[in-house]
């Protein structure tokens, strides 16, 4: 008799449970495109007007000529449509509507209404069950607080539920709680989260400090970098350290730019690299002259803003031997590529001065690292020097770094070295400025057409057929 | 018994999962309305992208998007006939395209730029596809330099329901493949060939952290703007280029619920 209790009591057990996976799953799955529609109303609209202003992102000059916009279709009639006129009660209707669309929708309608019941709503809205919703009443809540005087009563919400441990969008609160909060309201409860074993809450945290950075942050900065942590939160916080400048934060960065731990050093010189104010650029400056950066540290400079101005120092410094420098060529070939373009061209005008060095491998350095950087402004006038160079190595050098700013305009230059006595000097030159050749060139190809080398006389040869026979075409 | 104990088992973890995530979806977002563009019409991954939600595709158009070039007028191209503006070699051109993400991202975003590529006055893909940055010298060997590719740069702009204090655009950074490491999308060169596209992974930035090049990041939502250039570097282009309002498509993982769609 307990035996057959027993079955019945597990067979109704596992019917409901089966009964209630079969609802979730009838809920959650994919339904119809029309169903699945975000309700939308008049208030949706988007209006530069009256959302945050659209700081749209600076064109490019001269770029003018065709322009393509696209036909918008306008959305169909919606059946279910939140009306602006009794949006509290649909609003508050949505906040229990199965479909997950409708909910986000009410949210959407709530961006821009500036009131206390609006701010309630969305505050019911944070304990929806699916994380998306949540968060975009949080960042509803924020755009509130930041243009309407109700910033405190959005704070209060938001920081309560940053520090409940059971809130599933608890980072996101945290973050936007720093956004609409003071320094002195915010820093105490990152302190308390960072005594926290939560990695990930850690990490918020830090993201979070952005927000109120100033010299109160700074203890918890230098807190954060010694309790260790992923190399994205260690570099944020050397970033915000870098940010403050006061002193406290300065000694922190001068202590860990100089540290032998590789890990510390790195973190801090992405960090002075990326903000790259004077004083940070002078740190990183002063740490490449005391010759106490590593490799990585050093191909981390090169390919961010930083690199013009610490690279200059470098160059100009007494404190560094020409092999020194040598490296630093060689690092500033190998990363300064990844630059953005302003910076590729600035250290291009950086690397010139040493064109003129005594030092001829420090000149063939520059030379080659001047080629390989990928300077957006041509640097063929800078080399051009160099192809008349006595050094077969530095004339070879420059040939080869020239031939990467060849182009219709910069080509001439080369035609000088057709007649050089080392054969592939010459030949080179010859065949990377034959894409070239037109006819005002004719001369030159007519007396090349003589040429001792075999090689040059039978292309010259071919290139003035070629020019005739387009004269011959152009003529018919 | 052990039955009845994976069966609660079982109906736990579903109970917990469920809760929690409304659902992701591959998204695509282009240049006006997102299933007229050229290749999510013909490309099966674009189709099933559409098929699963045919009315996000169709209510894709914003006035905020656009494209923009200096290298001309728009003609039939001859690597898929579509509207396409020429920069032919040793010159400058620049392409501009703005792009509204229809959805919030919970991924990277690849940028796809569908090339057309080919040899100087060739209009014959099937003979003449060329590669940027790359010629034959007269003797017969291939040069390549990394400077005479065309330059990207990616930036976006906060839209109507934009990450609070979201206010100026800032850089997208990319992820070098392989490696993995960031690049700013800042005029930094890529080569492109024939009619192939060309992917770029764009990282996902974050709100209170820093891209590569200092600016504050902030997490994307649906209704920001991607700002996509591509520059044709002035006398060091090898090769004739064609780009048109069709030829870039943002691909990314997008959240269920989070659909936005024009007026």
């Amino acid at each position: 008799m307990q035996k057959q209790q027993k079955r019945i009591i597990q067979v109704s057990i596992c019917a409901l449970v089966a009964v209630t996976i079969l609802c979730i799953v009838y809920l959650t799955t994919s339904k119809s495109p029309e169903s699945r529609t975000a309700v939308k109303t008049d208030s949706d609209k988007v209006s530069s007007a009256q959302t945050l202003p659209q700081a749209k992102a600076p064109k490019k000059a001269g770029a003018q000529g065709v322009s393509v916009k696209p036909v918008l279709k306008k959305a169909p009639a919606k059946k279910a449509a939140l009306d602006e006129t009794d949006w509290q009660t649909k609003v508050e209707a949505a906040l229990n509507d199965p479909d997950v669309s409708v909910r986000m929708g009410a949210v959407r309608l709530l961006w821009n209404k500036m009131t206390p019941e609006s701010v309630e709503l969305l505050a019911m809205f944070l304990d929806d069950k699916e994380t998306v919703v949540a968060e975009e009443a949080i960042d509803a809540l924020g755009h509130i607080a930041q243009n309407s005087e109700l910033g405190e009563e959005v704070f209060n919400i938001l920081i309560a539920k940053a520090t409940d441990k059971e809130f599933q969008s608890r980072g996101l609160a945290l973050l936007t709680a720093s956004m609409v909060g003071e320094p002195d309201q915010v820093l105490p409860v990152i302190g308390t989260i960072l005594e926290e074993q939560n990695q990930s809450a850690r990490e918020y945290a830090v993201r979070a400090i952005s927000f109120v950075n100033g010299p109160e942050a700074v203890p918890y900065l230098t807190r954060i970098l010694a309790d260790g942590g992923s190399r994205a939160m260690q570099r944020n916080a050397y970033r915000l350290l870098a940010q403050t400048g006061t002193g406290e934060a300065r000694q922190v960065l001068e202590a860990d730019v100089y540290s032998q731990e590789h890990e510390k050093q790195v973190n801090t010189v992405w960090a002075l690299s990326r903000i790259s104010t004077d004083a940070n650029t002078q740190m990183l400056s002063s740490a490449l002259r005391g010759k106490t950066l590593g490799d990585e540290s050093l191909s981390i400079i090169a390919g961010s803003r930083a690199a013009p101005a610490v690279f200059e120092e470098a160059f100009q410094s007494d404190n560094l031997t020409n092999t020194d420098k040598r490296n630093l060529l060689r690092t500033l070939s190998k990363n300064t590529r990844l630059a953005p373009g302003d910076v590729r061209n600035q250290t291009a005008e950086i690397i010139k001065p040493l064109l003129d060095s005594s030092d001829e491998q420090l000149q063939k350095d520059a030379i080659e690292a001047l080629g390989n950087i990928g300077a957006s402004d041509n640097q063929a006038d800078a080399l051009a020097e160099k192809l008349e160079s006595d050094s077969p190595i530095l004339q070879g050098a420059a040939l080869y770094a020239y031939a990467k700013f060849t182009t219709p305009n910069t080509y001439k230059p080369l035609k000088t070295l057709w007649y050089d006595k080392d054969e592939k000097i010459r030949r080179t030159a010859f065949f990377l400025s034959s894409p070239f050749l037109n006819h005002s060139d004719l001369e030159d190809l007519e007396k090349a057409k003589k040429h001792s080398d075999e090689l040059i006389s039978k292309q010259s040869e071919r290139i003035v057929k070629q020019l005739d026979l387009q004269d011959k075409i152009t003529s018919q | 018994m052990k039955h009845f104990k994976l069966i609660a088992l079982l109906s736990a973890f579903v109970l917990i999962s469920t809760v929690a995530w409304a659902g992701n979806v591959p998204e695509y977002d282009a240049v006006g309305q997102d299933d007229l563009n050229f290749f999510a019409a013909s490309v099966i991954y674009y189709q099933l992208v559409t098929a699963n939600n045919p009315t996000l595709e169709q209510l894709s158009s914003f006035v905020e998007e656009g494209f923009n070039t200096n290298a001309g007028q728009l003609r039939a191209g001859p690597c898929y006939g579509i509207p396409v503006a020429l920069t032919d070699v040793w010159n400058q051109g620049t392409y501009e395209w703005d792009i509204v993400l229809q959805m919030k991202p919970e991924s990277d975003i690849n940028l796809n730029i569908y090339d057309c590529v080919l040899k100087h006055n060739e209009l014959n893909l099937w003979r003449f596809a060329d590669q940027t940055g790359r010629y034959r010298l007269d003797w017969g060997e291939l040069v390549f330099n990394p400077a005479w590719n065309p330059l990207v740069s990616a930036t976006v702009s906060p839209g109507p329901f934009a990450t609070s204090s979201f206010i100026l655009p800032f850089t997208l950074d990319a992820r070098t493949l392989p490696g993995l490491a960031n690049v700013a999308l800042d005029e930094v060169s890529y080569t492109s060939k024939a009619h192939w596209p060309e992917g770029i992974v764009m990282a996902m930035p974050k709100t209170g952290e820093s891209n590569e090049s200092g600016q504050d990041e902030w997490n994307l939502k649906q209704g920001d703007i991607i700002h996509v250039t591509v520059e044709i570097p002035d006398m060091t282009n090898t090769v004739d280029v064609r780009y048109g309002p069709n030829s870039v498509v943002l691909k990314y993982i997008g959240i269920i619920g989070t659909e936005y769609f024009n007026q």
